[in-house]
């Protein structure tokens, strides 16, 4: 997320009023930009990642852990950095939905030489050094996916309480208060999400059943008939948006690249996802999921009953089958089209505006399907603008609509070209992993590039895997649909096979199976060369660097060896973490004493001061170096 | 998976072009660690490809083996030549500068090149001194001079030698390639080396022999031996992305 731009956000009442004018001047202001940009040619690699943090403070007496609300505060000396040296900081931090987050992001983008790869985890652990000087004695920075306790009494450093009765969430455990006050977009988009919907968002997530789990879990139950029996029930935006990701952003050399890195990646989203697994602990419970995926999606569903189904259609236009956060709908390549096979839900009308404006059938339908959603967010300064010129109502639909990718137009008037996101990732607790798994994901573009890979199948098989990747112990434990022959190349004298896809398991040509993550990432003895070995035979193609080469390695390993099950995922670990503590009574109840042990182990982890080889196995030191050496930055200047 | 060797009779000298390897799928397919295997694999399938749309070879020429399905032609047309950037890694069996200019010229035109912008030469045993590299650098540098060759290194020399290289010649190494087992364990002193000069320090993962003998004769028959084999790589600058990689070799009776 860039800077935000200040101002004055309407009411959802107000807001209301302009949600067609916001629709209407988006996609004007897509053409305009599309037309500008379509032929944008010749960019190079450059790429970035964000993660984002939950600042914890610590009471070593009481043994409790909470999150400490002081991220403006924060963020002001760290932004006031970057105002004095904006060309040449080695960080940037934004907000985020917590109180108690901040994202950070490199000061420069990484570019295209090999050597890049081991400036990642110097540049994330100078982050956390950076905000660590800003922090009391008591207080961490830590990259972890969900607070255990976020949402218990109490969980707030200084004390907040909830308001069922009143304000933005009026949820029974999430205060407005540990939503970032530096900016009016996080309450607004709380307030406005809860309003359109016309209630309170539900989440509801299946609880762990341990031998002496209590069901219900809670009095929820009697507090509101949203809350499901057996499940952790969560009523607010900051437990979804509240959770912490590690998201990746790359050019491309142009739109026909972006087009097809954005569809290359799609199937791999599960398989990153249950392999970056870190959240089974929601609202002080042990929960049955190990991922905040579904949570955060059902944290800013906006949808009302008549779109969710459960009414028939009166004052809504359509029927919408997911939240506006989840996995995305529709390839945009060529070759992808052939695998578009769930329903794609847009405004005909808007379709055939972006056709007549020569936008292609895939793109127009992406777009016109981003804009089924309303605006969620709209400031009063921003509602008139010039179409020409102007991206803001374009952006206010696409930057909310939170999806496993998203494909990028470069912005009006800069250097940036066609970018692609990257965003199923789960963030892992140091920076080791965190540069592992972007590292992993960035070299995969390149293999896909280098040898035209083909991952592709049908999209209603990504969203199976999707699901599944949530599943307690997933990457272990379940199956996802990969392709087993991915080389697109057509080899003569045999024609090229062309695959009929189906809704149904049967596939005419069998060109997907069931794979573990283990399999994808290390590949099945004459069935799938697997994704290390191929990133390892790029690599024997490619100019790298001793040192380089030696943390990439490293990275390779420990993504082989925690694919293989030979480490746990964090979730896994955290799991174990809470299940063998000695406070632990088997209730599935994750207590303060034990959340203040879980969070100082995993802190003393993250400083390298205990060592923990069931997550890490042994050796997470690699070469990582602030910059990159002169003799290699000649290369790609 | 042999010539048939009625083929071969009155050849003496074989040049085999296995073209762009990445866009074989069985090559990707299995995804092969080793680039010896790869090699081999790429050799059979290359024969292979020709033995079905070949045409006779003319007598005392070389037999030219290539793919007619070859595409690295239009691979590296898709770009701008200035936007590639080409690099030679030249596996040699003896200390003949012929072998090297051989190399060098046959890949050139077969890229339809006129320079690239790195070579790295290799030997198939170890070097003891370096005398015994003097006369197959000097032939590299005139490359250098001639602009057909922007920046030259070697692999897999002791770091004694290295130094003993640099210091004696006249166009420096701007390269020194390690084997990628090493890579985590370079010592401190090479390092500081590379880097007050300004050298890159390299990995790779090839075998010292890429192809051996006993592989050769199964691919080729006995009757053959290896003078070089030279490994072409084409990538698109800043990009990080390989578009083209591949073997040339010359074989001699």
């Amino acid at each position: 997320m860039g800077l935000l731009t200040e101002g004055n956000p309407l009411t959802w009442n107000e807001t209301k009023k302009y949600i067609e004018h916001v629709r209407q001047h988006g996609i004007i202001q897509f053409i305009n930009l599309y037309k500008r940009v379509k032929d944008r040619q010749g960019d190079v690699l450059k790429w970035g990642d964000e993660v984002e943090y939950i600042i914890v403070k610590f009471n070593d007496d009481k043994k409790e852990a909470k999150v400490s609300l002081r991220a403006k505060e924060i963020l002001a000396v760290l932004n006031e950095k970057e105002l004095a040296n904006p060309s040449d900081c080695k960080s940037l931090w934004r907000p985020e939905y917590g109180a108690y987050m901040i994202e950070g992001t490199p000061g420069k983008p990484y570019g295209g030489l090999l050597a890049h790869f081991n400036i990642v985890e110097a540049n994330m652990k100078l982050r956390r050094e950076e905000v660590s000087q800003l922090l009391t004695g008591d207080e961490r920075i830590m990259s972890i996916t969900s607070f255990p306790r976020l949402g218990c009494e109490n969980f707030t450093d200084p004390p907040t309480h909830p308001n069922p009765k009143e304000g933005y969430t009026q949820s029974f455990f999430f205060p407005d208060d540990a939503i970032f006050p530096g900016h009016p977009r996080f309450k607004t988009l709380s307030r406005n999400i809860r309003e359109r919907r016309g209630e309170k968002v539900a989440i509801n997530i299946p609880v762990f059943r341990d031998k002496h789990t209590v069901r219900p879990v809670d009095d929820s139950f009697r507090l509101t008939e949203a809350a499901a029996p057996n499940h952790v029930y969560m009523d607010a935006m900051g437990f979804g948006m509240g959770c912490c990701c590690l998201q990746l952003t790359f050019q491309a050399c142009n739109i026909t690249e972006a087009r097809t890195l954005y569809d290359q990646l799609t199937p791999l989203c599960p398989i990153m996802l249950a392999f970056t697994a870190a959240s089974p602990v929601h609202r002080g419970f042990l929960t049955d999921v190990d991922c905040r995926w579904s949570i955060i999606a059902a944290s800013v569903d906006c949808r009302t009953q008549e779109e969710r189904g459960l009414k028939p259609l009166f004052m809504n236009k359509f029927v919408i089958e997911k939240s506006r956060y989840d996995s995305i709908d529709s390839y945009l390549s060529p070759q992808g089209e052939k695998f578009n096979d769930i329903p794609l839900v847009y405004d005909p009308e808007i379709y055939n505006q972006l056709r007549d404006n020569d936008i292609d059938h895939l793109l127009a339908q992406h777009i016109a399907h981003l804009f089924i959603r309303d605006t969620v967010s709209l400031f009063s300064e921003k509602i008139f603008q010039n179409d020409e010129e102007d991206t803001d109502h374009f952006e206010n639909i696409q930057s909310t609509n939170w999806q496993t990718m998203r494909f990028k137009p470069p912005p009006p008037n800069s250097t940036i070209g066609w970018r692609v996101e990257f965003r199923p990732c789960e963030v892992q607790i140091t920076d080791f992993e965190n540069a592992a798994i972007v590292c992993f994901v960035v070299l995969m573009t390149r293999v896909i590039l280098s040898y035209q890979l083909n991952f592709l199948i049908p999209i209603s098989k990504v969203d199976e895997n999707m699901a599944n990747a949530q599943k307690r112990d997933a990457c272990k434990e379940q199956k996802f649909w990969f392709r087993k022959d991915i080389t697109t190349q057509i080899s003569p004298p045999e024609a090229s096979e062309v695959c009929q896809t189906s809704r149904n398991d049967k596939n005419v040509c069998d060109s997907y199976a069931l794979m573990t993550v283990n399999e994808i990432i290390n590949g099945k003895e004459g069935e799938f060369p697997g994704l290390i070995p191929l990133i390892n035979n790029y690599l024997s193609g490619m100019d790298v660097d001793a040192d380089t080469h030696c943390t990439i390695q490293q990275y390779l390993k420990f993504i082989q060896r925690r694919a293989s099950g030979e480490l746990l995922t964090t979730a896994s670990w955290i799991r174990k973490f809470v299940t063998e503590h000695p406070k632990y009574c088997q209730d599935s109840i994750v207590s303060d004493e034990i959340n203040y042990d879980l969070l100082k182990t995993i802190d003393e982890i993250q400083s390298g001061m205990k060592k923990c080889p069931y997550l890490l196995g042994p050796s997470v030191i690699s070469k990582t170096r602030e910059n990159v050496p002169a003799a290699l930055n000649t290369d790609c200047a | 998976m042999a010539f048939s060797s009625d083929h071969l009779v009155q050849v003496d000298n074989i040049i085999i072009n296995t073209g762009n390897i990445l866009s074989l799928n069985d090559i990707t397919k299995k995804s092969v660690q080793n680039p010896s295997e790869e090699l081999i694999e790429a050799l059979n399938i290359t024969i292979k490809e020709y033995q079905n749309g070949h045409t006779d070879s003319q007598p005392d020429q070389p037999l030219i083996v290539s793919r007619p399905n070859d595409d690295s032609f239009n691979k590296i047309s898709e770009h701008d030549n200035s936007d590639l950037k080409f690099g030679f890694k030249i596996f040699l069996t003896n200390g003949d500068p012929a072998l090297l200019i051989d190399s060098v010229e046959k890949a050139l035109i077969m890229l339809n090149v006129t320079s690239v912008n790195n070579v790295i030469i290799a030997f198939d045993h170890k070097k003891s001194d370096v005398s015994e590299i003097k006369s197959i650098w000097t032939a590299l540098e005139a490359y250098v001079l001639q602009h057909k060759i922007n920046k030259i290194g070697i692999a897999d020399v002791e770091e004694e030698i290295f130094r003993a290289l640099y210091d004696w010649s006249s166009v420096k190494p701007s390269i020194i390639q390690i084997n990628l087992s090493t890579c985590c364990v370079v010592p401190p002193t090479l390092q500081s080396f590379c880097k007050d000069h300004d050298i890159q320090l390299l990995t790779h993962s090839d075998p010292t022999d890429i192809l051996p003998k006993a592989s050769l004769d199964v691919v080729i028959g006995k009757e053959f031996f290896l003078k070089w084999v030279l490994r072409f790589l084409v990538h698109i600058k800043c990009r990080g992305v390989l578009t083209t990689k591949g073997y040339l070799l010359r074989l001699a009776k």
